[in-house]
């Protein structure tokens, strides 16, 4: 059986060295190198130039600009959502939301109630609730008047420098596990290697990015657009993504650009119909001039934001026919219809 | 109960035809199904190292199997709402009865075999009716349906036997009907009421749980048994940031017990768990989440242990001390303190689940 067993790895690895460079290991090397390195590597500065900018001024005024770059940073890598920003619920730690269960503001103040100490020690804040952590519990300290008012010097200034430091540190943590040696982006190039490989052929990594960015227009679409429209009778503007530092608009917009050079990056030859539509969604948000996606209460507002959302399932159609269909490769078996 | 009729019948059949075991079909330890590369659905039978033993071809996409605890017989369901379900001869690989849900039921794709393997119960939908039930097919008599009864919840969908020829149902609350969506448009997500039914060997209803208001979403859909304790788990028809518990623990006479991963591995769930299974020994459950891509595993006292990813990771079965696990990728892997690949034949999808037949000995 062992011996059967490391006769299969074995074969497993020869079969990885020879059958690399098809078109599917080609469009895996453009994704990683056109799209996702240089994404990784952005959000791992702009978080760092956050942290620096929180120990020189920690308050709300002098980080708003750090603050909403490394925002915008982190919609250029949300979408890689497999790998180093999944594992260890990285993503959760980073954009905790949506919050339904208001758990930042509870999280937030019991921390400046208890004068919690983990803030001086970065090693203890990294295991402290995910909800007291990330971009928006830096947006509640930035936005929210119950929290936006402290001065240098306070709790809440020691708390707002080991949140920005926490974030750098985990920024620099995925930067570094995608890019390393035997790194995630090796795992995706080389799938069947090693002991015990994430990937076991070049379909399964192509697959797991294709995955990604159909799942990332998903989430736009359902969660960022779909939970603040809610019904007719009962739209949800409380719900929309980071509105208290007036994001969520922008967020939309980022999140489909990153699905553009996502796309342009894996698709074999030039993905006409999806850059089509997604042009097209993007001009709708730029028109719609609604920062907050506050619109949605009114009823014209609302059928603009609805066809926007209209706009991404449509590219997410695109999508399987200029890029699923050319590589030959499909979303889960299971995770798509399961029972 | 009917154990000595079941005893007499076997004796009778024996001789007349070979008596054909599981060794007849090559030993699996488990059953699976798949869809292949060229887009064919089969059943195949894996060894305890995951290899395949047999495969023999379906007619479309299965859902889950019951095993015959002694011959070499599997009953394969096609998917919500299939009206056929197939008896296999997995030693000579053909079917060998074709099932037929009466008109105004379909079947829910999970069944069990009870008294000594004469009476297969199915989990159906009485779309007619509106309620859910279980239909009764005698083996010895070609797998006649002898009759239904009441499952007592809607959409009854997984369903296990205790030691002692107890049956607990995991009705999972959900209507459908053919007409809406192929069968797969939830009708009644407001008012859906799921449960967990024991009935009594003569199919009477023993005891009956339900989770608390709040918690009414939580389609209850498939379950584990070690030592008849049941894990149940479930599919959340809410909004999934509710973060609601995706598997619970039971044992007759006491109150359900939910279980909780921490917070960001339970949002990492998705709301959804798609297989349960105790370990081999009985001391862990884990569940799988195929919208997750990760296993979570708990103590049978109810303590999470730890999680594993894999993307489109769906079917799970006991093995050894720990899992055997299939995935949407062709990979069976066994899970324990670390993730092993024991079968990577990438073109296949495996499918929903897998069923163990270890335990039938």
């Amino acid at each position: 059986m062992r011996t059967l067993k490391k006769m299969a790895i074995a074969t497993t690895i020869c079969a990885a060295q020879v059958a690399h460079a098809g078109p599917q290991a080609d469009a895996v090397e453009r994704v990683i190198t056109q799209h996702a390195i240089p994404a990784v590597l952005n959000f791992a500065t702009q978080t760092t130039a956050l942290d620096l900018a929180a120990q020189e001024d920690c308050t709300a005024t002098a980080l708003i600009p750090s603050y909403h770059a490394a925002f915008d940073a982190w919609m250029g890598v949300q979408h890689l959502n497999i790998g180093p920003i999944e594992a260890d619920a990285r993503i959760l730690t980073i954009a905790f939301w949506p919050d339904k269960k208001g758990m930042i503001p509870k999280a937030l103040a019991a921390m400046i109630a208890d004068q919690d100490a983990a803030v001086t020690d970065a090693e203890e804040f990294a295991h402290v609730s995910i909800a007291a952590r990330g971009l928006f519990a830096l947006e509640f300290m930035f936005f929210d008047p119950a929290f936006d008012g402290y001065a240098q010097g306070t709790y809440s200034c020691d708390l707002v420098q080991a949140i920005a430091h926490d974030l750098a540190q985990t920024a620099a943590y995925i930067g570094d596990e995608w890019t390393r040696p035997d790194g995630f982006a090796t795992a995706l190039r080389e799938p069947g290697a090693g002991e015990n490989p994430r990937y076991l052929s070049e379909t399964e990594a192509a697959q797991a990015l294709y995955t990604m960015v159909l799942t990332g227009l998903e989430n736009t679409a359902v969660q960022r657009i779909g939970r603040p429209l809610g019904s007719f009778e009962k739209p949800r503007p409380k719900r929309a993504e980071a509105y208290r530092s007036a994001r969520a608009l922008r967020n939309v917009m980022l999140s489909l650009q990153a699905a553009r050079d996502f796309t342009v990056a894996m698709a074999p030859n030039p993905p006409t119909h999806t850059l089509d539509i997604l042009d097209e969604a993007l001009l709708k948000a730029q028109t719609l001039a609604d920062p907050t996606l506050g619109g949605v209460a009114d009823p014209m507002g609302r059928l603009k934001i609805e066809i926007i959302a209209q706009r991404i399932t449509a590219a997410m159609d695109a999508i399987a026919n200029d890029i699923g269909a050319p590589l030959g490769i499909s979303v889960g078996f299971n995770a798509s219809d399961g029972d | 109960m009917t154990t000595r009729r079941g005893f007499l019948f076997g004796a009778v059949a024996a001789s007349v035809t070979p008596r054909l075991s599981w060794a007849d079909a090559g030993n699996p330890a488990y059953l699976g199904a798949a869809r292949d590369h060229s887009g064919a659905f089969a059943l195949y039978g894996l060894d305890d190292a995951a290899q395949i033993v047999f495969r023999i071809d379906l007619p479309a996409r299965g859902h889950a199997a019951a095993a015959h605890p002694i011959r070499p017989e599997a009953v394969a369901f096609a998917r919500r709402p299939g009206v056929y379900a197939l008896v296999i001869d997995c030693a000579r690989g053909h079917v060998v009865h074709e099932l037929q849900a009466p008109t105004g039921r379909h079947f829910m794709g999970h069944g069990v075999f009870v008294q000594d393997g004469d009476i297969l119960v199915t989990t159906e939908n009485n779309y007619a009716d509106g309620t859910g039930c279980l239909g009764l097919w005698q083996r010895s008599k070609g797998y006649a349906r002898i009759g239904e009864v009441d499952s007592h919840g809607i959409g009854p969908h997984d369903i296990r036997v205790l030691s002692d020829g107890t049956l607990v149902i995991a009705n999972g609350g959900i209507f459908t009907h053919p007409d809406h969506g192929q069968g797969r448009d939830k009708l009644n997500l407001d008012t859906m009421r799921p449960s967990l039914a024991y009935l009594t060997p003569d199919f009477a209803l023993e005891e009956q749980h339900f989770l608390s208001d709040d918690l009414h979403h939580a389609s209850i859909r498939h379950l584990a048994i070690a030592d008849d304790q049941v894990g149940f788990a479930m599919q959340w028809q809410g909004d999934p940031f509710d973060m609601p518990a995706l598997v619970g623990l039971h044992m007759r006479g006491s109150d359900p017990v939910l279980l909780m991963a921490p917070l960001a591995e339970q949002m990492s769930m998705k709301g959804y768990a798609s297989s349960i299974a105790f370990n081999g020994t009985g001391t862990e459950l884990a569940i799988t989440s195929s919208k997750g891509g990760r296993v979570h595993r708990f103590s049978s006292q109810g303590a999470f242990l730890s999680s594993f990813t894999r993307s489109d990771v769906s079917g799970l079965a006991p093995k050894g001390k720990g899992y055997l696990a299939s995935d949407g990728q062709g990979t069976l892997v066994s899970l324990g303190n670390d993730m092993q690949v024991l079968n990577a034949t990438s073109e296949l999808a495996w499918d929903n689940h897998l069923v163990s037949l270890l335990h039938l000995g």
